[in-house]
């Protein structure tokens, strides 16, 4: 039961926010102190459970590179592959300016 | 830096739409799998306990792509499927009564085992004159409740995700006079130990994503704790579940278990403050049964006393479901409890498109969106498709 | 015998099942086609009589209902006249001209009727169709649900386009972003379009785009369907059954609009399985894939795109997807309603 959907606050009505969800607007419920036009949340059955983090966003990918860096120190990995991964990711980051 | 403008975007380049570092991170995976093999791990079992992530996984084909040494089960991660059928056929009566009942889609179709005037679903009912409406979301049905007078329940199926919503409606007493709930609300982590009990080995487990951005990673902990068992919280996108996956294995590989929250995106340790707040100030824990499985201590929501004139079985006079009076709700040869628990798959079961189909659906796990038959059933890929 | 559901009217694997069961075994054989010509043996709501030895007639029928009846990009009228002149093209015929049959309900307006008239007429006359014919009833209040309209159209083709031709090593071609038309009518019926002017209908004939491809590629198009009901995830299982091949698809080539796209996914609707009304899908020989494709584009779908090929049937008649991380799963025939998600 864990259908959410991601989307940008565009207003605050009272205790409701008005979400757009790439297209469609609609108001639904918060249980989200302080949001503000601009963050992004996540949706579901009506009511906002959560808000984005920016600053964490990418950190699910500190993971794959520690793996990856322990996996080239054991000897199991070239550090090729390391350089690719990292060049990846940081392709990914920087096209996004 | 980030996409500050749309993060819905970045969150697809990164997570969703990103062949490049999904085949990497397999690398990596077939790599951990290996030094496993050497260390004497031939078999590793990872379970999964959301709808979504099963979904996730065999809609992107994950099981195509991974080594066939790691396998991936659904535990009880569909809210839907668990409902006990007492409820549904309670939810049958009142419809016929002409008490109007509003449904998510998911649970249209849901058989009972016992019929109620030959009809066993809400579907069936509504086509012989019962009264059911099924609605995207609980704001719908009260914005349509409130259109006249008639009497009407919703059926409360969900999980912690789905809870907040319901409280918040009750608290801020924007409840119409004529409107009830059959509360069906279920809790996650109970669910999880109980499986985890009994179905055997589980080496490494994909927690909810979703449920944990309320309830935390920290309630999670006794996973690891408790039971030895390397926990990662997922996101929901395919490269989500590819980091949880790689970074179960290398726990494993360490002879680590840990509880970690890949979807830093979204949950915290935590969890949402606020939310746990609500859902604790309308509900409390009780004792309550899982569909084919039977009662499991302190794993669903009932409404506090003095919201009870809120609860459709008191309102309607039917009592509430007692562990004593609890019967195996399945029908004659459905496997379903198996499933939900992991123990089988549903080529497993000999009536998996066979008799039960999603045309036709015999047992619950085919008929909800999120149920592992149905998932199984629309894709197909528990088939390792080459 | 059950009872006929909602579910049977969806385009899916049960309105197959009900056909078959209820309908195509109890015809004799010998009623099924005028020789020569394609007849409801091989099911499909268009159907061929041959004239002469090199032409025939092509004959379809279809009944149109739609809620709301008129929607963003269309209504019920442009609806069946584009739909109806599509369905002859996609058996390779020029269309000539239509029969229509309106059957309204008691009270309705018939300020609202002649709108949807002039629907009809604008989309036949940018085509060059003839209506000739056609004929009206109305029902008791209660007895319909506002309107049906069905149509027949008529058309003459050179050599008939019969999905069970396609060949392995085919290209599919996809002439533009599908599940519009779907999005649009779920999003209409559900009040969703407030603040939103993106999601409209595709709703359009084809002729200006099958005409030139089929006059000038005619026998290396091996099947044309346009995805209406049950989507592309019908159109291609038809295909891979009814060829007896195995059809893969790469999902990041399937053109689809980002608004599309969003609103599927807040609703958990698969968008391989929402009807498009104005798209064709093409399987056609590989050696002229790539030329389809530029005339395509320079016909003014720029969106067109090649998005699989036909293999032979080593996994069993299905339609594989190749995922957006490079995975495979099976996609299937839609099946039962379909209701968004919540879970």
């Amino acid at each position: 039961m864990c259908w959410g959907v991601y989307g940008k606050v565009v207003e605050v009505v009272g205790e409701n926010v008005k979400v757009d969800f790439g297209g469609v607007v609609k108001e639904v419920f918060s249980a989200v102190d302080e949001l503000s036009p601009g963050d992004f949340v996540i949706v579901h059955a009506g009511i906002v459970i959560s808000k984005l983090s920016e600053e964490d966003f990418l950190d699910s990918f500190k993971y794959v590179k520690e793996i990856a860096e322990k996996l080239v120190e054991e000897g199991e990995f070239s550090i090729e592959e390391l350089r690719e991964i990292d060049k990846l990711v940081k392709r990914l980051t920087s096209s996004e300016k | 830096m980030l996409n500050r403008s749309d993060l819905r975007i970045a969150n697809n380049r990164f997570f969703r739409n990103n062949r490049e570092l999904a085949l990497k991170i397999v690398k990596i995976i077939e790599t951990l799998s290996k030094n496993l093999n050497r260390k004497g791990v031939d078999r590793v079992k990872i379970m999964n306990f959301c709808g979504t992530h099963e979904w996730t996984t065999t809609h992107y084909g994950l099981r195509s792509i991974l080594p066939e040494n790691i396998e991936l089960v659904a535990g009880p991660g569909c809210p839907v499927c668990i409902t006990p059928s007492y409820y549904i056929e309670v939810a049958v009566k009142l419809s016929l009564e002409g008490i109007r009942v509003y449904t998510y889609g998911d649970a249209y179709k849901l058989p009972a085992v016992k019929s109620v005037k030959e009809v066993k679903n809400l579907a069936e009912a509504r086509s012989i004159g019962g009264e059911v409406s099924i609605v995207y979301s609980l704001l719908d049905a009260v914005k349509d409740a409130k259109k006249d007078e008639r009497e009407s329940v919703f059926l409360a199926i969900g999980f912690e995700t789905t809870y907040p919503i319901y409280a918040s409606i009750i608290l801020r007493n924007i409840v119409p006079r004529n409107f009830s709930f059959i509360v069906v609300g279920r809790l996650t982590p109970p669910a999880a130990r109980y499986a985890v009990e009994k179905v055997g080995r589980v080496d490494g487990i994909i927690a909810p994503g979703h449920v944990s951005t309320v309830i935390g990673g920290e309630a999670w902990k006794m996973l690891s704790e408790d039971y030895g068992i390397p926990t990662v919280i997922s996101g929901f996108e395919p490269i989500d579940v590819l980091i949880s996956i790689a970074e179960i294995l290398k726990q494993i590989y360490e002879g680590r278990s840990d509880v970690v929250i890949e979807y830093t995106r979204a949950v915290s340790w935590h969890g949402n403050v606020l939310a746990k707040k609500m859902i604790e100030e309308v509900f409390e824990v009780c004792d309550a049964a899982w569909r084919g499985i039977g009662f499991i201590p302190n794993s669903g929501y009932r409404l506090r006393r003095e919201y009870l004139k809120l609860d459709g079985l008191h309102l309607y006079g039917f009592k509430e479901l007692s562990e004593r009076e609890w019967s195996y709700d399945l029908s004659i040869g459905c496997r379903c409890g198996e499933i939900i628990l992991g123990k089988i798959k549903p080529v497993d079961c000999p009536l998996f498109l066979n008799k039960c189909t999603p045309n036709v659906p015999y047992g619950p796990c085919m008929v909800s969106s999120e149920g592992t038959c149905s998932i199984w059933a629309r894709s197909r890929t528990g088939w390792r498709v080459k | 015998m059950g009872r006929i559901t909602l579910a049977h009217g969806s385009g899916g694997r049960e309105m197959n099942q009900l056909l078959e069961e209820l309908i195509f075994r109890k015809i004799p054989s010998w009623m099924k086609f005028v020789e020569g010509g394609l007849g409801i043996d091989f099911p499909d709501d268009a159907a061929a009589i041959p004239i002469d030895k090199e032409r025939y007639i092509v004959v379809t029928t279809d009944s149109y209902t739609v809620s709301p009846i008129f929607f963003p990009g269309g209504d019920i009228g442009r609806l069946a006249a584009s739909g109806t002149i599509n369905d002859v093209l996609m058996l390779g015929g020029v269309p000539i001209a239509a029969l229509d049959s309106i059957v309204v309900e008691e009270g309705f307006e018939e300020e609202v009727l002649e709108k949807i008239l002039e629907s009809i007429l604008t989309v036949f006359e940018s085509v060059d169709v003839k209506l000739i014919g056609g004929d009206f009833k109305v029902m008791p209040k209660g007895q319909l649900d506002k309107i049906i309209i069905s149509m027949v159209g008529l058309g003459i083709a050179e050599h008939l386009i019969i999905d069970k031709n396609l060949e392995v090593g085919d290209k599919i071609i996809v002439s533009g972003p599908i599940a519009e038309h779907g999005v649009a009518i779920y999003a209409s019926r559900e009040e969703l379009m407030l603040e939103d002017s993106q999601l409209r209908s595709d709703v359009k004939p084809l002729t200006d785009l099958m005409i030139p491809i089929v006059k000038k590629y005619g026998r290396d198009i091996h099947a044309a369907s346009d995805p209406t009901r049950g989507g592309l995830a019908m159109t291609l299982n038809n295909w891979a059954l009814s060829s007896n091949t195995t059809i893969v698809i790469d999902e990041e080539k399937i053109p689809m609009r980002e608004a599309v796209k969003n609103f599927c996914e807040m609703l958990g609707l698969d968008p391989f399985t929402l009807a498009s009304e104005g798209v064709a899908v093409l399987g056609v020989a590989d050696e002229v894939s790539e030329e389809i494709l530029q005339q395509m584009h320079s016909a003014g779908y720029s969106e067109a795109e090649i998005i699989g090929e036909v293999r032979a049937k080593e996994d069993m008649g299905l339609v594989i997807v190749k995922t957006s991380i490079g995975g495979y799963r099976i996609l299937e025939q839609p099946v039962g309603e379909i209701v968004p998600r919540i879970c």
